[in-house]
């Protein structure tokens, strides 16, 4: 049957790509928490003591983005030095007429993919990225990893057979330092405090096989040493390596976008399939085509895992839900989720993934339709 | 001893006449009184002569001022106490290193005190000891020198070398004529340029700058020429420093050394310790130097030398020369004048070869060399130049527009970018009350009067401004608008304070961003003024029309979002709390929430249409602001400053810690930088000055110095503006409006274009003559002009016409087109070669009534007579078509409407045929009178120049007519 090793990485909430999507997704964030519905997008990129800002909007802003990039930079772990260095902040707005629009000039194809691996219906090795990332930035808010910088990215290799996770092949860290640290004590530290948590319930673990690295860079690491640029993880965003994803960023833009929303219908749908017992595993592919609302096909791939056929599947999907961007940006209440959730809502997506996250319960991962596929 | 000082005379301008027989033949000590009484308060101008002993003071108006008779007797007796100067001066100067001697040997040596500083008596003593603090550039030129300099240019040097020539080879007459024409032209010089000077001086002047001292325990303003030695300086943020000086204390200190060693940002200054006493200008952190500027924070030092002894005037950092600083322009004519002086000498050289060759006498060809040297010499050049300046200047003052640096009016002209400060250039800077949320109120609600009176009273009593002192300039703009606020409501401000009387305050420190009010009256209580949310986090209740209640999760959120959408709307927000009894220290707690106030600062009338006009003129608009971004974006896109493209802001509060040359890249498409702090202007305009702009900036804070000093035209809105600011501008606004601004642009760029025109046409014309004469000459003997016809020739028709052109109107257009590239020579390749064309028009025209005079009468002063009516009369005309450097500009309906230029060329044709009917000067010039026929062979020659110029037009339009819109033949 098929045997392949497949790797995934997450990086933490301080690395400069994901402080750039996280900036671009606080900015829309605050703009929709401030009534604004007229199409927005923001993106982002930062180096070392400057942030450049884009947000081309409908309608003029009631917000202030550069403090809004602050504020994100800061809670990152990057809270400027004590004589109050701030970044500067070069701010493009503009203002085009024609954005309210633009979710018909669009041509997409998004997918959306679940699984029964992990708790979170997530391929395995993305979900250990992102779990072992999030236990570095959790021990060092906590105190225990005082040396590790806010910029850690966690790379995760795991043999599949049968495309079910067997074995955990690798693990290796990449990280800033604070202070002088060898790769051995941060390898042993590691282990001690990441490793241990975020295993603890996996459905795979380490073995006495499996390899860990630890490379850590002298210093902060973070802007200082590489810039950052709103999208450039979109792999980490999704599914790691492990299913089709389409290219554009997630982050930064809000629910009038296809390119977007699509990724959260066809997520949804997946994770109601795979809950519905219907298949071990499910990909769903929307494609939208320009001019059409609706999507032009709603296809699945259930990798030979479904207990019906998957003409079946995607003959459901398409009767049970309405994937039109407004029926979706409406169902999810996709525009009025940061005003809820006391302002942030995107922004958290934006670091460990946009999917599984059972933290923040995202509409998407509603199993809300499961009876119904069923 | 006591000299005998006796009342002469006073005029009515203020001018007194005394006289001290002491002072006869003492030249030294007159000197050093007139210097003494230079530094006077009260005294404009002081002269003491030698040789009659006589005291002539010019004095500020009549009312408070001291006996002319008893100030000059007490000074006189200080200068003669304190002795002569003179051996004392040089040793001073090469004088210990005080910034490598510590703070109080330094004080020791000065004999003066950190505290007190000098007393009167003593100040005066060192004043007539050390002199007054002046440069010799602050002391206008004299009279002679200026006499003298008429007499120094290439061009007359030359004159008077063919009138030395021609006595030589006995043409008295000519040298006669020439000679006069030399003093004729310099006492025309020397006339307008006097004046000139003496109105450039007057606006240039900055001796009358006032700075900080501590005198007598007193902190007080001084003119900058009354500092001694010894003086106690007071470092403020955009104070000038002009005398050196130890520091004694300094608090986060920074100076801007720019103009002593290029260093581009301000260096911080500290009082401790030395400094080796061989360390080079910039490297004295222990030192103020003359010259500088403080551009933050503050400091005290004691004036270690003044004038011409310090520092930066001894190794001539700061100019020595007593000649006032040349504008561009100015250098640019000289160099031209030169050129064309040395293509003259070509000619002259080139003809004397041919004569010599063909052996024609030696008397003959020196004459006709000469000649053609006269022919060449632009002789209306310097003249025209500098009054057009002058009255460049004069006219932009009229029109409230003060220049302050002689090239500001040629770079105005190529300006690329305007910074323009928002507050105070974009907006009144009068704050007002947008709106007053009392309680939970929303915005758009109707007010609860019973929250809304509170909040009123609070407004009142928590605020440093008294009633009288509303209209008062200095007070606090938020406050003012507070008190207005409150007494909108109906509130009695005078009689609610009378009732709570403040007993303490607790001041808004930076971190602590509220304070407090501590009042006492029948209901003792605190109240609190400050940022919203850090007001709101120390309330516990909240009233509404119930009552005081306790302040929910929900209300906070409410007020915090009430205060966003404020925020967003370019407003200031303060939030305002009370709570019953006295609360004093750091934090308050447990107060009851009153409400939002939010403030604007309302963008002028008109500022839109200034910014429009602006960019339409190719500038680009930057804007300045101390706003958050959001603020500052709706601003911008109201003012429409990115020209209805997607508008970049850049928000740093800290650009000094940007890499300069980012900096630069990111200034060049910038429109707006937000959050600056004033002393980060200076970055700004240095970075869009390394990417290659010239920049203007315009600024009315005291901060705002070190930018506008180091911005290519530096613009303080004169009435708003501090006095400091209108000190190192460049170029001062006096009226405050805004279209006086785009006005000053408008002028700057019409003197530059009505220099160059005026120069056009001098080269243009000067250039036929040499080209008519060298065919002559060349044609053959005896045909060329006399020296007398060409000088004439260039009398009548270059200075006046040149003049005239100089003098125009700014075009009608001149705000429509894009500024001058930076860099481009005053007369362009493309538009040389048009002149090139034009004086071969000219050239041609007069030689065919040359030939034609030949013809009819052979070489001879009819011939002679024809060529000159030619020439003479169609430079005259040729004038005309000169209003316009771009012939497709020029209009054939205004060609008249230059009245001065109508005068001009009404009055230089006079001139031109005046010679026929009077036989004396005919003789002189060596013409004869001419019949009807060649008179008109010769004026249709004089018309046709013009005429194929103004034809020429025609075509070209024509074609761009149908190259530009082909589809119109079709």
């Amino acid at each position: 049957m098929r045997n392949f090793v497949i790797t995934s990485e997450s990086v933490s909430a301080g690395h400069p790509d994901k402080l750039c999507d996280q900036v671009s997704d606080a900015v829309v964030d605050a703009c929709l928490a401030s009534g604004h519905r007229t199409g927005l997008i923001a993106e982002c990129a930062l180096a070392t003591g400057v942030v450049f800002l884009s947000v081309r909007a409908g309608a003029e802003l009631r917000i202030d983005p550069a403090h809004v990039a602050r504020e994100v930079i800061a809670a990152a772990g990057y809270p400027g030095d004590p004589e109050g260095q701030e970044p500067t902040v070069i701010l493009d707005l503009s203002y085009p007429a024609a954005l309210g629009s633009l979710r018909a000039d669009q041509m997409v194809t998004a997918f959306g993919y679940a699984c029964g691996e992990t708790q979170d219906y997530m391929p395995y090795p993305i979900w250990a990225a992102h779990r072992l990332v999030r236990e570095i930035d959790t021990a060092r808010q906590e105190g225990r990893l005082d040396w590790i910088s806010a910029d850690a990215q966690a790379q995760v290799a795991a043999r599949f057979a049968d495309r079910h996770a067997t074995a955990l092949e690798a693990v290796a860290f990449r990280f800033g330092t604070t202070t002088e640290t060898s790769d051995d004590q941060a390898i042993e530290a590691l282990l001690a405090e990441v490793v241990a948590r975020t295993f603890a319930d996996a459905p795979v673990g380490p073995s006495d096989s499996t390899r860990f690295v630890a490379i850590g860079d002298e210093g902060p690491a973070g802007p200082l040493i590489h810039s950052g640029l709103t999208g450039r993880k979109s792999a980490d965003d999704a599914y790691g390596a492990f299913v089709r994803r389409a290219g554009p960023s997630l982050s930064g833009k809000d629910p009038s976008r296809i390119d977007r929303i699509a990724n959260y219908a066809a997520r949804h749908a997946a994770l109601n399939v795979q809950a519905a017992g219907l298949a071990q595993e499910i990909e769903v592919q929307l494609s939208y085509v320009i001019g059409d609302a609706a999507p032009v096909s709603v296809e699945v791939d259930s990798f030979g895992s479904a207990t019906v056929p998957d003409s079946v599947i995607s003959a459901r999907l398409r009767d049970l839900i309405d994937f039109r961007a407004e029926a979706i940006a409406e169902r999810m209440g996709l525009w009025d989720l940061p005003a809820a959730r006391g302002g942030r809502f995107y922004r958290d997506l934006a670091v460990y993934g946009h999917f599984g996250r059972s933290d923040i319960a995202p509409p998407w991962e509603a199993l809300d339709l499961a009876g119904k596929l069923a | 001893m006591t000299d005998r000082v006796a009342f002469v005379h006073e005029t009515a301008g203020g001018r007194v006449r005394l006289s001290a027989p002491g002072l006869r033949g003492q030249k030294d000590l007159c000197a050093r009184l007139a210097q003494h009484l230079q530094s006077t308060p009260g005294v404009t101008r002081a002269e003491v002569r030698s040789v009659t002993g006589s005291v002539i003071l010019h004095l500020h108006d009549a009312d408070g001022r001291a006996n002319p008779v008893a100030l000059v007797t007490t000074a006189l007796a200080l200068v003669r106490r304190a002795g002569p100067t003179a051996e004392t001066a040089p040793a001073k100067a090469q004088g210990p290193a005080w910034y490598a001697q510590d703070v109080d040997t330094t004080l020791r040596a000065m004999a003066s005190d950190a505290t007190a500083g000098l007393s009167q008596t003593e100040v005066a003593a060192r004043l007539a000891q050390h002199g007054a603090n002046v440069l010799p550039q602050d002391q206008p030129e004299s009279h002679f020198r200026l006499l003298v300099k008429q007499f120094e240019s290439l061009p007359v040097a030359m004159l008077g070398g063919s009138a030395a020539v021609s006595l030589l080879t006995g043409g008295v007459a000519d040298a006669a004529a020439t000679l006069s024409v030399v003093v004729l032209n310099a006492a025309f010089g020397y006339a307008t340029e006097g004046q000139a000077e003496v109105a450039i001086h007057k606006l240039m002047d900055s001796s009358a700058q006032q700075v900080p001292v501590r005198r007598a325990g007193r902190d007080m303003m001084i003119p900058s020429a009354g500092l001694v030695p010894g003086d106690i300086l007071l470092a403020r943020p955009g104070v000038q420093i002009t005398a050196d000086a130890r520091l004694i204390a300094a608090e986060k200190l920074k100076i801007d050394e720019s103009t002593l060693t290029g260093e581009t940002f301000p260096v911080s200054k500290i009082p401790d310790g030395v400094v080796a006493a061989e360390a080079p200008i910039g490297e004295r952190p222990t030192m103020l130097h003359a010259g500088t500027l403080v551009s933050e924070g503050r400091g005290t030092a004691v004036v270690t030398a003044t004038g011409r002894d310090t520092a930066a005037a001894q190794i001539a950092l700061l100019s020595q020369s007593a000649e006032r600083p040349r504008a561009p322009v100015e250098e640019e004519l000289e160099q031209l004048g030169d050129r064309l002086v040395a293509v003259s000498l070509a000619a002259c050289s080139a003809f004397f070869t041919v004569g010599w060759l063909r052996g024609m006498p030696f008397r003959e060809i020196l004459k006709d060399a000469l000649a053609l040297a006269v022919a060449a010499v632009p002789e209306g050049l310097p003249v025209v130049a500098t009054t057009t300046l002058s009255l460049g200047l004069k006219r932009m003052e009229r029109k409230n527009i003060l220049i302050r640096r002689m090239d500001t009016v040629e770079t105005l002209g190529k300006l690329q970018v305007l910074c323009l400060d928002k507050t105070g250039t974009l907006t009144r800077n009068r704050m007002q009350v947008m709106a007053a949320l009392s309680g939970l109120e929303a915005e758009g609600a109707a007010a609860a009067p019973p929250v809304l009176r509170h909040l009123a009273g609070a407004a009142a009593l928590n605020n440093d401004v008294a009633p009288a002192d509303m209209a008062a300039r200095g007070a606090s703009q938020t406050e003012v608008a507070l008190l207005h606020f409150a007494q909108d409501t109906g509130l009695d401000i005078e009689q609610a304070r009378a009732v709570a009387p403040r007993l303490a305050t607790v001041e808004r420190v930076p971190g602590r961003t509220w304070m407090a009010t501590l009042h006492g009256g029948d209901r003792p209580r605190t109240i609190v003024k400050g940022a919203p949310e850090a007001v709101l986090d120390m309330c516990r209740t909240i009233t509404d029309e119930t009552g005081a209640r306790p302040l929910a999760k929900a209300d906070r959120a409410r007020i915090l979002a009430a205060n966003d959408r404020l925020a967003s709307r370019q407003a200031r927000v303060l939030g305002f709390a009370m709570r019953d009894g006295l609360v004093e220290g750091d934090t308050m707690d447990g107060l009851t929430w009153l409400g939002l106030v939010a403030f604007v600062d309302p963008i002028r009338d008109g500022a839109k249409d200034f910014v429009k006009r602006i960019q339409h003129a190719g500038l680009r608009t930057v804007m300045i602001t101390g706003d958050q971004s959001a603020t500052a974006a709706a601003v911008a896109h109201e003012l429409d400053l990115s020209d209805g493209g997607p508008l970049r802001i850049v928000d740093s509060p800290e650009l000094t810690g940007l890499d300069p040359v980012l900096l630069g890249g990111v200034a060049r498409s910038t429109h707006v930088f937000s959050r600056v702090s004033a002393q980060h202007k200076l970055a700004i305009v240095r970075a869009l000055q390394q990417d290659g702009s010239v920049v203007a900036m315009t600024g009315d804070g005291v901060n705002d110095g070190p930018a506008l000093k180091a911005a290519d035209v530096g613009i303080a809105m004169g009435a708003s503006g501090s006095d400091l600011a209108r000190d190192v501008a460049s170029l001062v606004i006096r009226d405050d409006q805004l279209n006086t601004l785009v006005e000053a642009i408008a002028q700057g760029r019409g003197v530059y274009r009505n220099i160059r025109r005026a120069l056009e046409f001098l080269v243009t014309t000067n250039l036929s003559e040499i080209v008519v004469g060298m065919v002559e000459a060349l044609h053959g003997p005896g045909e060329l002009e006399t020296p007398m016809e060409l000088l004439w020739i260039n009398l009548v028709s270059d200075v006046l016409p040149g003049l005239g052109l100089a003098l125009a109107d700014p075009d009608h257009d001149v705000m429509e087109r894009p500024p001058r590239a930076r860099g481009q020579q005053i007369i362009p390749p493309e538009d040389f070669r048009r002149m090139a064309g034009d004086s071969a028009l000219i050239a041609g025209a007069s030689l065919f009534s040359h030939f034609s005079g030949i013809i009819r009468y052979g070489p001879g002063p009819e011939t002679r007579a024809m060529t000159f009516l030619s020439l003479s009369l169609g430079q005259l005309f040729y004038t005309l078509t000169c209003q316009r450097s771009d012939i497709r500009k020029l209009r054939p309906d205004r060609l008249f409407e230059n009245r001065k230029l109508d005068a001009a060329v009404l009055a230089s044709s006079g001139m031109a045929v005046l010679p026929f009917f009077v036989p004396g000067l005919r003789r002189l010039l060596g013409i004869a009178p001419l019949g009807p026929a060649s008179a008109l062979i010769a004026l249709g020659s004089a018309v046709a120049p013009a005429a194929v110029v103004l034809a020429r037009r025609g075509v070209i339009l024509e074609f761009d007519t149908v190259e530009g819109h082909p589809c119109e033949t079709s």
